[in-house]
Formats: structure tokens, sequence, C-alpha cells
């Protein structure tokens, strides 16, 4: 029930990344708040100097710039001078686009009321309205929180300019090997260890997982990995392809838009079944099986193993 | 129909009719007033521009007519004094003159605002709300209507215009009482001053204090009645305004270091 109870409030969290840009929540948020909350935006107790943003705008410095990495080494010249002008841009439009612009202006206003009446709610005063107003990151988490909890839509971005998922929570490595590690410790008779976790699209981070498995199997326990499955996407193929073969999805619309929807679904399943067969390949150096939440013998194949090795210990006795 | 729409409507002929008459008697008790002194060309323009504020609706109209009256009035008491004839009177004496252009100018201004309530809008436009999908012109600025809201024309009642009318007189005798109570200010005061600075003096003084009392008093009843997230806002308004230089800074700093540690994790 314990457990339950935990897997239902890790559902009920809203999803929120530090990786989205300010203006694609600012707007949203204000006329929320502007609507349900007018009495903290009055200008009595929530007061905007309107020469701040002439005097003082947010410098360039505090603004996040996505990473560039060069391809090779002939490419390092080329990216050092990409990384200046960028960094020149981002300055230029600080130091005078963002004075001048009205716009720019009246983002700013809605940005310090926002942190103001955002720094209260959530018990950040007194020093939260200057954090919030000139650290991006924590301000847009808060903002996600804020819209979350009164249930408005908002848009979240999947992947960041450079192609990675933002929600793959490379942290949760650790601490599944460290559950893992810790379950071993206790475990006397041969166990078998079912993983449930999404561990597609983090390939890289699996270090200290495979470590740890590689430590319940030396104790001769078994170990499965079920990874979850997006709805209304077609199951990889058991052969080990990367879905190059994989039909395309019938069009839905004509033109421009259900061409660009098709290539994005495409290129959606073509991501999942490449990042399935990777976490496959990688567990399946180690003879672990990995399958999906979905396909019909994940049900089977545990109780298989688990058939497994109720045969291995009647054999030791 | 739903009720904003038929609050949209124009309002009864009836209510508007009402108010239109109440406005061109009180202008016509004006000019009555007027005519003691007789009338010049300050008066004239009085009563074309009431007429105009009645019959186009200007929502300026009762401003324009107060200040053309007190013009009026001034220049009146100007040109007597200058022949000597005692208009700037030391103390107080009732003219019944005094009286009717009160209630005129009582009736045409308090008509004319119960007017535009039901033909324009009861209460200030909220920037808030605008006709239709909002629509941003070149410069940024929305350029959709606010929504205004008139008064319902069905809610005017006889009651209300009878109340209206017999309370006229009753203001102007205040005001007359008022008036007499500042004359005799000079007596008790024993303030060697001439009598219309005085007058000026006292009624400034008393607006003045009166309306810093009142301000006060409706801040002090804000505060008592304001939510506990509410005065958050204004303790932390107060802090940031304060030291707003120094956290900034703080906070800037941080968030660069932040960002450049990120940025060095993410180099390979």
């Amino acid at each position: 029930v314990q457990l339950l109870n935990l897997l239902a409030d890790a559902a009920g969290l809203p999803p929120s990344t530090a990786e989205v840009p300010v203006r694609a929540l600012l707007p949203v948020a204000y006329s929320f708040a502007q609507e349900t909350y007018p009495e903290l935006l009055d200008d009595d107790v929530n007061a905007f100097p309107l020469w701040l943003p002439w005097l003082s705008p947010q410098p360039a410095y505090t603004l996040r710039r996505p990473p560039l990495r060069a391809r090779s080494l002939l490419h390092r010249p080329g990216l050092w001078l990409r990384l200046l002008l960028r960094r020149f841009r981002l300055r230029l439009r600080q130091t005078f686009w963002a004075r001048l612009s009205g716009r720019e202006r009246r983002w700013y206003r809605w940005r310090k009321q926002l942190a103001a009446l955002l720094s209260v709610r959530y018990g950040l005063a007194p020093g939260g309205l200057a954090v919030l107003l000139e650290d991006d990151e924590r301000f847009v988490l808060y903002l996600q929180r804020f819209l979350a909890e009164h249930h408005i839509p908002y848009a979240l971005p999947l992947y960041d300019p450079q192609g990675h998922y933002l929600f793959a929570a490379p942290g949760k490595v650790e601490v599944l090997a460290r559950a893992l590690l810790h379950a071993v410790a206790r475990g006397r008779d041969n166990e078998l260890f079912v993983l449930l976790a999404d561990l597609l699209e983090i390939g890289e981070h699996l270090g200290p997982l495979l470590r740890a498995v590689k430590v319940a199997l030396a104790r001769h326990h078994a170990v499965v990995v079920v990874c979850p499955w997006p709805p209304g996407l077609p199951l990889p193929s058991a052969d080990g392809g990367d879905g190059e073969g994989l039909a395309a999805p019938t069009p839905r619309g004509k033109g421009k838009a259900a061409a660009t929807a098709e290539l994005v679904t495409r290129a959606t399943l073509l991501r999942f079944h490449r990042a399935y067969h990777e976490v496959r390949r990688t567990f399946g150096r180690l003879a672990v099986p990995v399958v999906c939440a979905r396909a019909e013998d994940s049900v089977r194949l545990i109780l298989d193993r688990l058939e497994r090795l109720r045969g291995q210990r009647r054999g030791v006795r | 129909m739903n009720r904003p729409e038929a609050d949209r409507r124009e309002p009864g002929e009836a209510a508007l009719l009402i108010y239109q008459v109440v406005c061109l008697a009180g202008l016509a008790l004006v000019l009555m007033a007027q005519m003691t002194h007789g009338l010049g060309l300050v008066d004239l323009l009085l009563l074309l521009l009431g007429l105009l504020g009645v019959a186009a609706r200007l929502r300026a109209a009762p401003v324009l007519v107060l200040i053309l009256l007190a013009f009026g009035q001034l220049n009146q008491a100007a040109f007597l004094g200058a022949r000597g004839w005692g208009l700037r009177r030391a103390g107080w004496s009732f003219h019944a003159s005094d009286i009717v252009l009160c209630c005129g100018t009582f009736a045409y201004v308090a008509g004319h605002l119960r007017l535009q309530a039901l033909t324009s809008y009861i209460l200030p436009p909220d920037r808030r709300q605008y006709e239709g999908t909002p629509r941003r012109g070149p410069l940024g600025w929305f350029t959709n209507r606010p929504v205004r809201r008139r008064r319902a024309a069905r809610l005017v009642t006889a009651a209300e215009l009878i109340v209206f009318l017999l309370t006229l007189p009753l203001w102007a005798v205040l005001a007359q009482a008022g008036w007499a109570w500042l004359s005799t200010r000079q007596a008790v005061l024993g303030l060697d001053l001439p009598t219309p600075l005085l007058r000026f003096l006292l009624v400034t003084w008393l607006l003045a204090v009166g309306g810093g009392v009142t301000a006060a008093g409706f801040a002090q009843w804000r505060r008592r009645t304001m939510a506990p997230a509410e005065a958050a806002m204004i303790l932390q308004d107060v802090l940031w305004r304060e030291t707003r230089r120094e956290q900034r800074r703080l906070q800037r700093w941080l968030a660069w270091s932040r960002l450049r540690r990120a940025g060095r994790k993410e180099t390979p």
C-alpha cells in the first residue's frame, strides 16, 4: 500500500523543467494572476518603479545560453567565433533592446510583480523576490508550479536544442542502483529483481545501474528490466532493428501541417525504438532481459523467470 | 435576451426625457439668478454650453458649466467691487438669488451626471475588459474599446426623482449656512485679513485637513482589512526597495556563477 501511495504521489506531480524560456510562461501566468489575484498585483502592495527597466534591465550574463559543441577539432575555431558572436549579440540585446522595447519593459514589470507574488505564496519572502527576478531557472520552476497548482495548461518542450530528452531524469539511475545494492545486501535466497523504470534516452548515464546489476547477478540473483512505453506508439520489433522499416502513419489531413505532423510522429517513433534497442543491447550484454510494459509477454517473462528461480532452489536442496 | 444585452439597449426615452428636463430647468434657474445682476456675455456662453451639453450629451459639460459659472461670479464681483458697490461684503446677508443659483447649478450638474449614467456608463470603464477579441495596434496598445456598463433605464423611478428634487433646496440652504458660518469666523478668530481671503483660507484648510484625515482613515481601514498575503507583499516590497541594489548584485552574481558551473559541466 505504501508503494502504491508513493507511486500515486509521484504520478500526481506535474512535469517541470528549468529549460523552458521565461517568455513562454510569463504571459500565461501573468494574465491568470491578473484575473485571480488582482489585489496582489495592485500598485499599492506590489509597486514597480518605472525607471527600473531603463536603468537596470536583466544583464546578459545571467541569461542561459545553449551550449555549442564542436564536432571535431577542426571546428573548434569556428565554434569559438560563434560563441563570441552569440555573447556579443546577447549583450547588445540586453543593453539596448531591453531598454528601448516597450514589450521588454512590460515583461520586466510582469516578472517583478509575479516574482513578488510567487515569493510570498511559496514562503520565499523576504529575499525571494530578488532571487526570482534575477534567476531565470528558479523563476521558471516556480511559474510551472504555480500554473500546475491552478490547473492552467502550458506548453513544455520535450527536448532541448541539442536533442536531449528533458524529462529523462538521470538522477533516478543512482537511486535505482542504490536501492538494488541495498536489496542485494539483504537478500538471502536467489531473488528476482524487476526494475520498473523508464531507462530510455539515458543510455550514457546507466553506468551505476549496470554495476549494481552485475553485483546482483554475481550473487546468483536474476534481474528483469521493464520499461514503460508511450501509449499510441507501435511496439518495437524483437529483431533489434532500428525501426527503419516501420510503416508511415496514416495522414490525418492535407497540406504542410499534416506532413509536418507525420514527420514528427515518425521521428518520435524512430527515436523511441532506437532508445529501446540501445537499452536492450546494453543490458543484453549482461544477459538481463528488457521488455516493454505494454508487451504481451512481459508478465509471462516475469513468471517464467520466477519459475526458473524456484527450480534452481529445488535443485540446490 | 440576457441581462447585459438588455442593458446595452437604448435607455428608455422617458428616463432620458426626465433628466433632460431637470437639466434644462436647472439651467433656467441659473439664468434667472444671474438676471438679478444683469446678463452678460459669460451668461450667454453658459446658456449655449449648457444646451449643447444636454443635446450632445457632452461628458465634460458639468465641469465646464461649473468653471464658466465660477468665472462669471468672480468677474461680476470684481466689476461691482471696482465700483465700490460693496459686493465684497464683510458679513453675510440672505439673498434669495443665491439659493436659486445653488439649486439650479446642483440640478444641472447632478441631472447631467445621471443622464450620462443612462447613456454612456455608470462606472469608469474597466481597462481589463475589452469588447470583442482583444487586438493590439502597431504600438502595442489594445485597439478595442473597454466594456462600458450603462445604468438600466428601468431602474429610474418616480421616487428617485422626487427625492432628488426635494433635496435640492436642502443642499442650497446648507451651502448658505456654511457661507454664513465662514463669514462670522473673522470676528471669532480676530485675524486682520480681508474677508474673501479668510474664507478662501478657511475652506482650503478645511478641505485639506478633512481630505487628509479621510484618506488616513481609509488607509488605516484598508490595512486593518488586508489579507496576510497582501501585508506580506507590502513588507517584502519595502525591503526590496530599500535593499534592491545589494540584493540585485548578490543574486545576479549567484545566477552567473550557477550558469558558469552548469556550462563547465556540459562542456565535453
